[in-house]
């Protein structure tokens, strides 16, 4: 509960920061504006240690997550993506207990719809270190699975799905001193929680289990690179790292993205 | 120069952090799937199980094990070795598998992808902890085949008989699950109960009921109910004895059996609706008549519609199911197997017949006013081997008491269920699926308690 305050708190921030500078830039006429479409193609990979059962016990999520992210900046500084995708999560040895016969898990990869929104904000400028305010918000709805009930002396299936949700809030030093390279740093606020809903289903024996899942890790350290590989082409690829009481999970990015431009002159 | 100083300390940072991240995703390789820990999942249900099974690690903290491919010769391996930083601890002969030790600033995880990429190295895994089964400290519990049958002697005079492996109840992995709560109460219609029994007298609610004498004081002065509540519920894990299926749980006798053991319905009737009144949760029948009795049904029909699992014994003359066992939508009906997970001679068939446990040469409690010599070969007072399905329903029993326990919110009828579908049809090669001789099959604790590993997905 706590966490989803402060996600509230900081999200409450960036609207107000982004409302503050789309105010600013309305009221300078004269300016020339741009909108700038970048489609693009993202790939990613997380392995997150995640900790259910009020964190008495954990064990690894590993997602594989394929994107479309489309990043419209309405003019400069200011930047919203749209995320829209496919995941593949494994929760190998989740456990549910609650069940009529327990069971856990094995690996198997779970693929689902992705979908979610960036938000960039310029923040300042620091010699030539763009400071920036980022925030995004990821939710994965897993396809529903069916397994057999192995082991026992009649048939049974189990079926269920997963949903995930991935929240970052916090800022960017993106260094702009070189031509074609931009170098970037982010310490954000990382959080990600979600459920796996299953119901048993043995010839008369019936039961369902929802286990809430949270990641154990509440920051992560990124850095990476964009690469201007021609005017209007862009390649960025990032690592993070996401330590927790007791240990560390990581996730590695890569993307594309195409520049389309627009541009206009508002009269005064 | 400054610019390119904060490149360089940029690309650092990147190079590192893509160093870190590889051994990550390696962890998907299937050596590290393979591993399935068994004996290493923490049980918050099961805080009597401490030590090892606990701990969060499941292998050795800065060690890996390795397998270098036979060509390669033992200089490279020396060379490759040191490339990893890693010292050798020891070359187990014979194998030759190097047990290394990792440098401090990596993980096990790491090092072990690092090196499963080496085109020269078979495999490379992390140097895994085994531990144990729970294995009670009770002095007897080598002797208690029924629980965990290694294929010991089952008896202490030359020529007894010798069992086969396995062929038990599965009773130690499923403890690592659950042993018991003290909340959960398992009822006896029986003889009674040896109160100053060492390993029954902290363990029983009251003094019950003797509805044969009417009194409250349920005293056994057979024997009978003392060596069958103990099968399900003698204390355990005291040095003491025997091992109990249901370590925690508590007895509640009832007591309908006179001293030559034998007893009206009337007074098994009495027996079962007070026990279904008084707070247990599974109640234990070693008792069975010839005669259908429509009173007798109701009763165990009312102990029923309350939420309490019956435990009845088949009956032990070869005939068909006795009574109450034979009541079929109340009560689960337990045949006998042996040490070797045959159906045993004497045990009663029929389809009534639910499932089996093992009923010959159980070892159990007699009271302690017992004469020893009566029970067979056995010379550790107060214990004695028992026969029978009166012998084979309290592993049930014990069995009921610990779903009850791990799993409190589930109704009487799935409890059933689950101690069905999860036994072992041992005899399915003469009698394949259910069949009158041992219904479902022998139970399996283990099946019935732990975690199912799922690893099939429907198409």
């Amino acid at each position: 509960m706590t966490h989803k305050r402060l996600l509230l708190g900081a999200l409450s921030i960036l609207l107000f920061l982004s409302y503050a500078s789309f105010a600013q830039q309305s009221q300078e006429q004269n300016l020339e504006q741009r909108t700038i479409v970048k489609p693009g193609l993202s790939a990613e990979y997380f392995d997150l240690t995640i900790g259910w059962d009020e964190d008495e016990n954990s064990s690894n999520l590993r997602s594989y997550l394929f994107s479309t992210n489309t990043e419209i900046s309405i003019f400069d500084g200011f930047s919203i993506h749209f995320i829209l995708g496919y995941s593949l999560s494994n929760f190998d040895s989740l456990t549910f207990r609650e069940l009529p016969f327990s069971v856990e898990l094995g690996v198997k990869e779970i693929g689902g719809l992705l979908v979610g929104s960036e938000i960039n904000k310029r923040l300042f400028y620091l010699s030539e270190y763009e400071i920036n305010l980022h925030g995004q918000f990821v939710y994965y709805y897993g396809f529903n699975n069916e397994w057999d009930m192995p082991d026992l002396n009649v048939d049974g299936t189990i079926t269920g799905s997963p949903t995930w949700t991935r929240t970052q809030i916090g800022p960017t030093i993106r260094y702009e001193g070189l031509n074609y390279i931009y170098p970037f740093f982010s310490a954000t606020y990382n959080k990600l929680w979600g459920t796996f809903t299953v119901d048993q289903d043995i010839q008369d024996l019936f039961g369902t289990e929802e286990k809430k899942i949270t990641g154990k890790s509440n920051f992560a350290f990124s850095f990476g690179s964009e690469f201007e590989v021609t005017p209007n082409f862009f390649v960025k690829g990032a690592l993070s790292i996401m330590p927790y009481d007791g240990g560390k999970d990581f996730s590695g990015l890569i993307s594309i993205q195409y520049v389309m431009q627009t541009q206009y002159r508002r009269t005064p | 120069m400054k610019k390119w100083k904060t490149v360089g300390l940029i690309f650092a940072l990147f190079f590192l952090s893509i160093s870190t991240l590889a051994p990550q995703k390696r962890i998907e390789g299937p050596k590290l799937y393979k591993y399935r820990p068994v004996n290493f999942s923490y049980n918050p249900h099961n805080p009597l199980i401490t030590g090892p099974q606990n701990e969060a690690s499941p292998f050795v903290a800065d060690q890996v094990l390795v397998k270098f491919k036979s060509s390669l010769p033992s200089v490279m391996r020396r060379i490759a070795l040191s490339a990893y930083q890693s010292d050798t601890i020891t070359i187990i002969p014979k194998v030759d598998i190097y047990q290394l030790k990792i440098p401090e600033y990596t993980s096990v995880e790491e090092m072990v992808y690092l090196m499963s990429m080496n085109p020269f190295i078979e495999y490379a895994e992390p140097n895994y902890i085994a531990h144990i089964t729970v294995t009670p400290n009770d002095p007897l519990f080598n002797m208690q085949y029924a629980l965990n049958n290694t294929g010991q002697m089952i008896g202490s005079v030359p020529g007894s008989p010798q069992g086969k492996e396995s062929a038990d109840i599965h009773a130690p992995s499923g403890w690592e699950e659950e042993t018991g709560r003290d909340s959960v109460i398992i009822g006896f219609v029986d003889t009674g109960l040896d109160f100053d029994h060492p390993e029954l007298q902290n363990k029983y609610v009251s003094r019950g009921k003797d509805f044969v004498n009417s009194d409250d004081d349920a005293t056994d002065d057979h024997g009978h109910g003392t060596h069958i509540a103990s099968i399900a519920a003698a204390e355990t894990n005291n040095g003491v004895g025997i091992a109990g299926v249901a370590w925690n749980c508590k007895i509640l006798p009832a007591k309908a059996m006179t001293a030559t053991g034998s007893g009206s319905y009337a007074d098994i009737i009495e027996a079962v609706r007070w026990l279904a009144d008084n707070g247990t949760h599974v109640i234990n029948l070693s008792i069975g008549g010839d005669a259908d009795s429509s009173a007798l049904e109701d009763a165990m029909k009312y102990a029923y519609s309350l939420g309490i699992v019956l435990i009845a014994a088949a009956g032990n003359d070869s005939s068909g199911v006795l009574y109450p066992a034979a009541y079929d939508l109340y009560c689960l009906a337990v045949a006998s197997t042996d040490y070797n997970d045959a159906h045993a001679s004497f045990s009663n068939t029929g389809p009534q017949v639910d499932v089996a446990a093992p009923g010959e040469r159980i070892l159990g409690c007699v009271p302690t006013w017992y004469p020893a010599q009566v029970w067979e070969d056995f010379d550790v007072d107060p214990y004695a081997y028992g026969y029978g399905t009166s012998s084979s329903a309290p592993f049930v029993a014990g069995l009921a008491a610990l779903i009850k326990s791990l799993k409190p919110n589930l109704g009487n009828s799935d409890i059933m269920n689950i101690i069905r579908y999860s036994a072992d049809d041992v005899n399915q090669e003469l009698f394949p699926g259910v069949d009158d001789n041992i219904g479902y099959g022998r139970i399996n604790i283990e099946k019935a308690l732990r975690p199912i590993r799922l690893t099939k997905t429907r198409k």
